[in-house]
């Protein structure tokens, strides 16, 4: 309870210190306001996870109740395109759990002939980064963490390392796509990039962090993994595991492979679509989950409502959809400007300076707190950038990529990491410390954020 | 599945015709399009209840992809504020019943003394009534049905006829308010009207309404009465049920209670405030639920996950707000303008005319659909009668009255009715038969949207 209160104090303080702050550093009132509260949301998920929600809703109260934004503009911001994006995907993912399709990946895993150490990695690297860059990071990590246990299980070695190793590749593989993670469509909707580019530019960068992640991880469990050959040797291969289990790939399955198929391809070439009926950026990359929703919902109507209530993250998304509007109202009162030209001014008017400053800041940030809050605060300065003439494509790869990255640093840094400790405490009763995770996530995380770096500064985006 | 396609075929033949006919009364191609799709969604719901959201994704994307629409005015037209208005009150109900408030109503009821059938009559039209304007319809009934059946238990009575007039008087009930009905709000939201205009109109009609309901519940079902009267004599009052049951009014019981209150005075008081505030029209109004479940949220830490998850209806609420989307598109293309010319000869010479035309459709048309849809349907072609210059606001309360009262003539006509009688099918395995409804609720529903429409036509 005094925990508590000390926290709380030490948010209101912040909060209040920073909105006064800027006023002196040229703030009027209605940007002061804006900041201030905004920080203590901030705060408030770094502080009081458990309130979020509440510190959102009345945080956006005192900023309408005070005139700093209206309704209107407060529900333009709010980002409802995102917020049905993400809804109608996650009816896709429901779909797709239901239909038994995570089940059987775990078991392609499960059932690989001539399993070695190496492979072993391999595979659970490869397919956490490609679930994660088309289902989301959260799903895929529960299904490959189930798999991992079950195999580890088996030839009786640790768990840990490779859960760890499946955390980092879904993380840097959610940064892919725009299906990875709720951080790529945010990015895409204001930022007015493609699915397209995030193939052209996002898909590549992401695999050459996957394959650096790949040599740091196979040097750093090198022990790790000869115990787990050693161990392959002395049981034989897993010919038992084999003919003990085996989904068949049943209709439904086949099905719901059929529907996810479609729907990463037709978002992938949503932009050509958009192009070929003319129609405005991104109007058919969001419809797509929408469409694809909809006949799952008359497909499988008596589950549909179960679709919508379960497997959609009511309280995220809403928590999602307060942040936007508050971080909009940073942009609309105009506070994101002053900060955008402090930077700009702080950087020396060097955008490669500043693209250092955004990916580092991003990638640091989002090791503490949940990436979307980063970004959500990055945006509207970035879009300050763009309009006082000092913008680049590559600043929004360097967000992207600082809030993937980043979430590998600490064991708080992503949702993914979160889920996979707590299943590994309520299965396997293992406990992993903050430092033993920072240990090797540090090294993961800034070692990749320094590949995405020295891409970006080398690469020209967008040019 | 030979209905089925049967059903879908006519949805389709029906939606793509009316769009066709539009075009050629004069709708472009954009307008013609927004009416089918928005005919599609409308009866996607009367044949295809399960599917409704199903179509409403489909056909938005459809408006979309057609261009009938630009994604910001579409977002914009989801009236994304009353969904999170309705949002927050769910919450806000959500902690009610958590702490017991309506369990501790229902245990009031019970305890009343000396009771008597006609006592007993009134007290549920009463409460029924209120808890209906301050909460709202759905789970007002629930506790109201919880309620009828212990007591009509206890004396071995019919339970029925008394759920029917709990219904009609919540469905009544429910006009008086914002909070009430989500036409309530929505209907405030779109025209601009604010709680105490409700409290000047709304709240007297539905209040006349009541009175008159009561009366006819009375006669109607004197028989059932008298015989609960009967065995209320031969049993002895309830005092075994006094001893039974006792609720005490716990410390979070009364917190909550205090929270609800305060929410209330100020969502009275919304109007005043905003002008204090220098506020534009129903900010207050429409914050109020996200202020106070904020607050709650904090309270109940520990629920406020499952208050958000199973206590806001996600799945009804995301229909709406693509329903409100499409009906909005009717306007934006300007289709609505379109048939509210056609009627601008007729509204100009004939206000009242127009007023009752309005009242007794929605009336109608809500007894067999879904209020919020007839509502929906309406306010993009008043909005436009507005735009012509022939808008009164006699309109909007014809369209709230009418979309409330006409929900008493079928058993499916509001949400209320439907929720009661799965109720009482599966607690007693009473069926309630259409014959069983339509006397009393037609004769119900007719005289009170008779009565608005006297005080709309003669007051108003």
């Amino acid at each position: 309870m005094k925990g508590a209160l000390v926290k709380f104090g030490i948010l209101i303080f912040t909060s209040i210190g920073i909105g006064l702050l800027g006023t002196r550093v040229g703030l009027n009132t209605h940007q002061a306001l804006a900041l201030g509260i905004f920080v203590a949301s901030i705060c408030g998920t770094l502080f009081f996870w458990e309130f979020r929600l509440s510190f959102a809703f009345l945080g956006t109260s005192i900023l309408i109740l005070t005139r700093t934004i209206d309704i209107e503009h407060f529900i333009k911001f709010s980002s409802l395109e995102v917020i049905v994006f993400l809804v109608g995907m996650m009816i896709v993912v429901g779909l797709l759990k239901e239909a038994g399709f995570f089940a059987w990946i775990v078991e392609t895993i499960l059932k690989m002939r001539n399993l070695t150490a190496r492979k072993f990695l391999v595979a659970i690297s490869l397919i956490s980064a490609v679930l994660s860059a088309t289902t989301g990071e959260v799903v895929s990590i529960i299904f490959m963490t189930a798999a991992i246990l079950e195999i580890c299980d088996y030839f009786e070695v640790e768990p840990l390392p490779f859960i760890m190793i499946s955390v980092f590749m879904t993380n840097i593989g959610s940064a892919a796509t725009v299906l990875g993670n709720p951080i790529g469509i945010l990015i895409a909707t204001k930022s007015n990039l493609t699915a397209e580019d995030f193939l052209r530019s996002a898909l590549p960068i992401s695999l050459v962090c996957l394959g650096a992640t790949m040599v740091i991880v196979n040097f750093w469990y090198r022990r790790q993994l000869a115990e787990f050959d050693k161990k392959i040797k002395d049981l034989g291969a897993n010919e038992i595991l084999i003919k003990l289990i085996s989904v068949p790939l049943g209709r439904e399955l086949k099905t719901g492979l059929i529907i996810l198929g479609l729907t990463v391809f037709l978002i992938s070439v949503s932009h050509r679509l958009e192009v070929l009926f003319a129609l405005e950026n991104n109007a058919v990359l969001l419809t797509i989950p929408l469409i694809m929703s909809a006949f799952i919902m008359i497909w499988k109507w008596k589950k549909a409502r179960e679709f919508v209530e379960k497997d959609v993250e009511w309280w995220s998304l809403l928590f999602f959809m307060f942040l936007f509007a508050q971080a909009g109202t940073l942009q609309h009162t105009g506070a994101t400007d002053v900060f955008a030209s402090g930077l700009i001014d702080l950087a020396r008017g060097s955008s490669q300076a500043l693209l250092g400053l955004v990916l580092w800041v991003a990638s640091i940030g989002s090791s503490l707190m949940d990436n979307v809050v980063i970004v959500v605060a990055f945006i509207p300065i970035i879009n300050s950038f763009h309009s006082l003439g000092s913008g680049l494509q590559s600043f929004w790869w360097a967000l992207l990529f600082g809030g993937c990255l980043g979430g590998n640093i600490t064991l708080i840094g992503s949702t993914a990491n979160i889920v996979a400790v707590g299943i590994l405490e309520k299965e396997k009763q293992m406990k992993i410390s903050f430092l033993d995770w920072l240990k090797v996530g540090s090294v993961v995380g800034i070692a990749t954020t320094v590949v995405t770096w020295v891409v970006l500064l080398i690469v020209p985006f967008g040019k | 599945m030979n209905r089925t396609a049967l059903k879908f075929g006519s949805l389709f033949f029906v939606s793509a015709a009316t769009g066709f006919l539009g075009h050629r009364v004069g709708l472009n191609a954009h307008q013609a399009m927004s009416l089918g799709i928005f005919t599609a969604s409308v009866m996607g719901t009367l044949f295809f209840w399960e599917f409704r959201l199903s179509f409403a994704f489909l056909g938005s994307a459809l408006l979309l992809l057609t261009k009938a629409i630009d994604l910001e005015s579409f977002l914009r037209l989801t009236t994304l504020e009353v969904i999170l208005f309705l949002a927050g009150m769910m919450i806000v109900v959500s902690l009610l019943k958590d702490t017991g408030f309506f369990a501790w109503l229902v245990a009031i009821i019970l305890r009343v003394k000396n009771l008597s059938g006609r006592k007993f009559t009134l007290l549920i039209i009463g409460v029924s009534a209120v808890l209906a304007c301050a909460v709202d319809e759905v789970t007002s009934i629930i506790f109201m049905v919880a309620a009828i059946l212990e007591i009509c238990d206890y004396y071995e009575v019919n339970p029925m006829p008394f759920i029917i007039i709990s219904v009609l008087a919540t469905n009544i009930g429910s006009a008086a308010t914002v909070m009430g009905n989500p036409i309530g709000i929505l209907i405030a939201t779109k025209a601009g009207l604010n709680f105490e205009d409700f409290l000047m109109r709304a709240f007297p009609a539905a209040f006349v309404s009541l009175l008159a309901a009561a009366a006819i519940a009375l006669r109607w079902f004197a028989r059932p009465i008298a015989e609960l009267d009967r065995h209320i004599k031969e049993m002895q009052a309830n005092e075994i049920l006094l001893k039974l049951i006792s609720v005490p009014m716990e410390r979070h019981l009364r917190v909550s209670l205090v929270i609800f209150g305060s929410m209330m005075v100020f969502i009275v008081l919304h109007r005043r405030l905003e002008l204090l505030l220098g506020l534009s029209e129903n900010t207050i109004l429409l914050i109020m639920p996200m202020i106070t479940s904020g607050v709650i949220m904090i309270w109940k830490r520990h629920k406020a996950r499952e208050y958000v998850e199973k206590g806001i209806e996600w799945w009804t609420l995301l229909f709406f707000m693509l329903l409100f989307a499409q009906a909005g598109t009717l306007r934006h293309t300007g289709a609505a303008d379109v048939f509210a010319g056609m009627f601008a000869d007729f509204a100009s010479n004939n206000a009242r005319g127009l007023m009752s035309l309005v009242l007794w459709t929605s009336s109608l048309g809500s007894s067999v659909l879904d209020n919020v849809i007839v509502v929906v349907t309406y306010t993009p072609v008043i909005k436009s009668f507005f735009t012509l210059g022939y808008g009164n606001q006699a309109l909007w309360w014809a369209l709230l009255l009418g979309g409330c009262f006409g929900g008493n003539i079928t058993l499916i006509g509001s949400t209320a009715n439907i929720v009661a009688i799965g109720l009482l099918e599966k607690e007693k395995n009473i069926k309630v038969r259409f014959r069983d409804w339509i006397g009393i609720g037609l004769t119900v529903g007719i005289v009170t949207t008779g009565l608005a429409w006297v005080l709309l036509s003669f007051f108003y």
